[in-house]
């Protein structure tokens, strides 16, 4: 094997994650939005300043995993928490993480009103289309047609609605300052999706208001699938109805 | 020559790395159990010993088979849910 | 000092501010809407930030963001408002966290009414979430001691790291009534365990409340207990009024006790030997202050603004050996001096 002692370091786990194995099932997405979200703080050099806070879900200890000060929310109430950190503390960079039923089922009311304070926070938000951490059952993002424990006949337009769209929905409040989707399922949408991450947290080191980075991700075991069948299938069936860019942009006039 | 480490017991045989190195030079540690038994690989691996397929957590874990054809693009590592691979170059 | 004359509302607002919180989070509810919109008026004055909320849900969520960032917080509301803060108010408790919450109580249940009452004892004192838990719960009877109590309630609140609750009324929260506000300094608390950013020097600080280990939890949840044991008993307080000489007392708290006040008055001066013990914390329940009186006093007549709440912790702090007689009105309708004096004089005649 290569001598790798006299060799340059090309990539390597960013300091502000912990060398920790985490509980995420193999192929779950959330450690690789785990670590562009460190990569972000680290390289603008805003990790002694950062107070994450962690929702209920799959990422629930999200503090294990970033060496940076957690609070953890009740179901939802994470951008609840964010606004008081940063009224109370505007010097610190204050993230949310949050899944689907976090964000956008028991958290609707304080999503919309967070982004719609324009409150300076970042908001980074796991679509997965369906509850990962209580088994698989049903989420506002679940597709038309998708089979999940409490939608086992598919999900049905006629009884229970169609998938939210968070990115759009946020993206007519005035005043976010950037609103982008972004996906976590090939390497070039991974590079992407750090690009978003990073510039929802460079917005907020600049003080300008709410900052939210949808990422459509991947949920194998839920979803019945190895984690490569689950990349494709979010590629062919996520993409379609969740499309990718930004809804809102302060900096690029949109 | 770019090489990349990859930490076996932390490795959990998602497969995404193999599925997307531009090069194959990776190899889930099953597939490379059988392909050394039947065609002997290009280098010899002496530092790597694989004490079975299984890791410590009991999943099968990636392995990096073709060394030469690492090309040190990092794809594998930021396709790695868990961070378990460094690259060199 | 100069005395002012001032709403109990804007009063307890003041009170907070001079006791160097300088955030609310808020929804309004009547009858404490007054809090909030001095609050908006005086904060910006005093550097501080007015938010208010869009819900009760997410006030005490922001309540919980500010506290854990080491920062004297305070939110007020009114019993259903309340009702939706029991979610928070578990996961203050559960994650440690000091916090200032005002109750302007009024008729119940659900949507209820707007008048005065003093039906939520058992939300405050029993916790009102989840959990095992308690809120430290205040009790004042006028406007000075509302502002009196503030201070107090936060510096418990930041020994104990525990949420404070002042328990008032819409009468109190309503009244116009001069008073000092005091000019101490608030004292200083350690929060090196808050989330202010870990600035590359020390580990990261997690506000939490899960334990999923379950011997950690119940280890948590037992030094929780010592610490209300502690509470329970260093800290509480209650009024003795004309208990001295007494055969019979009537123990009432906030608004009722100062109507009792005036039917003791009268109740003395037809000859009867009666006297008041007022609880000022309700959590701590004063049970010591109860105990003085075993075999004094030959009956307690408990009178509340509700069908019947503190009188249980009224007979647990007297081992139930004495006889506790109750009055109570609710639904917004507040008693009469006279006719808490009729019903003790009719108790008196059934007793002999």
């Amino acid at each position: 094997m290569e001598n790798i002692e006299n060799m340059k370091v090309v990539f390597q786990k960013t300091e502000s994650l912990y060398e920790r194995s985490t509980h995420y099932c193999p192929g779950c997405t959330h450690g690789i939005a785990h670590r562009l979200v460190a990569e972000a703080i680290d390289e603008l050099g805003v990790a002694g300043r950062a107070v994450g806070i962690a929702p209920v879900g799959c990422s629930v200890l999200m503090y294990n995993y970033l060496n940076v000060d957690f609070q953890e929310a009740p179901h939802g109430r994470a951008p609840a928490l964010a606004t008081g950190v940063k009224r109370v503390r505007p010097d610190t960079i204050v993230f949310t993480y949050q899944g689907d039923g976090d964000l956008a089922s028991i958290g609707t009311a304080e999503i919309i009103h967070a982004a719609n304070r324009g409150e300076k926070i970042t908001v980074i938000f796991i679509n997965n289309a369906i509850y990962g951490m209580t088994g698989g059952q049903m989420a506002p993002t679940t597709l038309i047609g998708q089979k999940t424990s409490t939608t086992p006949y598919g999900r049905d337009a006629e009884l229970i609605g169609y998938p939210i769209r968070m990115a759009e929905l946020l993206s007519t409040l005035k005043a976010p300052s950037y609103i982008v989707r972004e996906s976590l399922h090939k390497p070039a949408n991974i590079i992407k999706a750090k690009k978003a991450i990073k510039k929802a947290f460079e917005n907020q080191v600049k003080g300008m208001p709410f900052s939210f980075v949808e990422l459509l991700s991947t949920c194998p075991t839920n979803w019945g699938m190895t984690p490569i069948q689950a990349l494709d299938w979010l590629e062919k069936n996520m993409i379609p109805y969740f499309p990718l860019g930004e809804f809102k942009n302060i900096d690029g006039g949109n | 020559m770019p090489t990349v480490r990859i930490k076996k017991d932390t490795c959990k045989g998602c497969e995404l790395c193999v599925n997307f190195c531009p090069k194959k030079v990776l190899m889930m540690s099953d597939e490379y159990t059988a392909s050394i038994n039947h065609n002997p690989p290009d280098e010899t691996l002496d530092d790597l010993k694989l004490e079975g397929e299984i890791n410590a957590k009991g999943y099968k874990y990636a392995v990096l088979a073709k060394e030469s054809g690492c090309i040190g693009c990092a794809t594998c590592a930021r396709v790695c849910p868990e961070v378990a691979i460094t690259v060199y170059k | 000092m100069q005395k002012v004359l001032m709403k109990g509302c804007e009063a307890i607002g003041e009170a907070a501010i001079k006791s160097g919180c300088k955030y609310f989070f808020g929804y309004p509810i009547t009858p404490q809407n007054e809090i909030p919109e001095y609050m908006s008026r005086r904060l910006p004055q005093v550097g501080g930030v007015y938010l208010q909320s869009e819900s009760e849900v997410a006030a005490i969520n922001m309540i919980f963001g500010g506290a854990g960032a080491g920062i004297r917080v305070m939110t007020s509301s009114s019993s259903p408002g309340i009702s939706l803060y029991s979610e928070g108010l578990s996961y203050l408790a559960g994650a440690g966290l000091p916090c200032l919450i005002i109750n302007v109580m009024r008729g119940g249940p659900g949507l209820g009414g707007i008048q005065p009452s003093q039906s939520d004892y058992f939300q405050a004192t029993k916790g009102g979430g989840h959990g095992d838990y308690r809120l430290i719960v205040f009790a004042p009877s006028t406007v000075q001691e509302a502002v009196d109590l503030v201070s107090k309630a936060f510096d418990l609140a930041d020994k104990y790291r525990n949420p404070a609750m002042i328990l008032a009324d819409g009468i109190i929260g309503q009244m116009m009534e001069p008073v000092i506000f005091p000019e101490t300094k608030p004292k200083e608390y350690d929060k090196s365990w808050a989330t202010t950013g870990r600035q590359g020097k020390r580990p990261q600080n997690i506000v939490k409340s899960l334990l999923l280990n379950p011997e950690e939890l119940e280890k948590w949840n037992w030094e929780l207990k010592r610490k209300y044991d502690t509470i329970r008993e260093t800290e509480q307080m209650a009024e003795e009024y004309m208990l001295d000489d007494a055969d019979y007392m009537i123990a009432a708290y906030g608004t009722t006790a100062r109507i009792c006040r005036t039917s003791i008055q009268q109740l003395r001066d037809e000859g009867y030997k009666v006297g008041m013990l007022r609880p000022i914390t309700l959590f701590p329940f004063p049970d010591k202050f109860f105990a003085r009186y075993m075999g004094k006093i030959k009956f307690i007549f408990d009178v509340e603004m509700s069908t019947g709440q503190m009188i249980e912790d009224v007979k647990l702090s007297t081992l139930c050996r004495i006889p506790v007689h109750f009055h109570g009105r609710t639904g917004g309708m507040v008693p009469s001096p006279e006719e808490i004096a009729e019903k003790f004089k009719e108790l008196v005649a059934k007793e002999k």
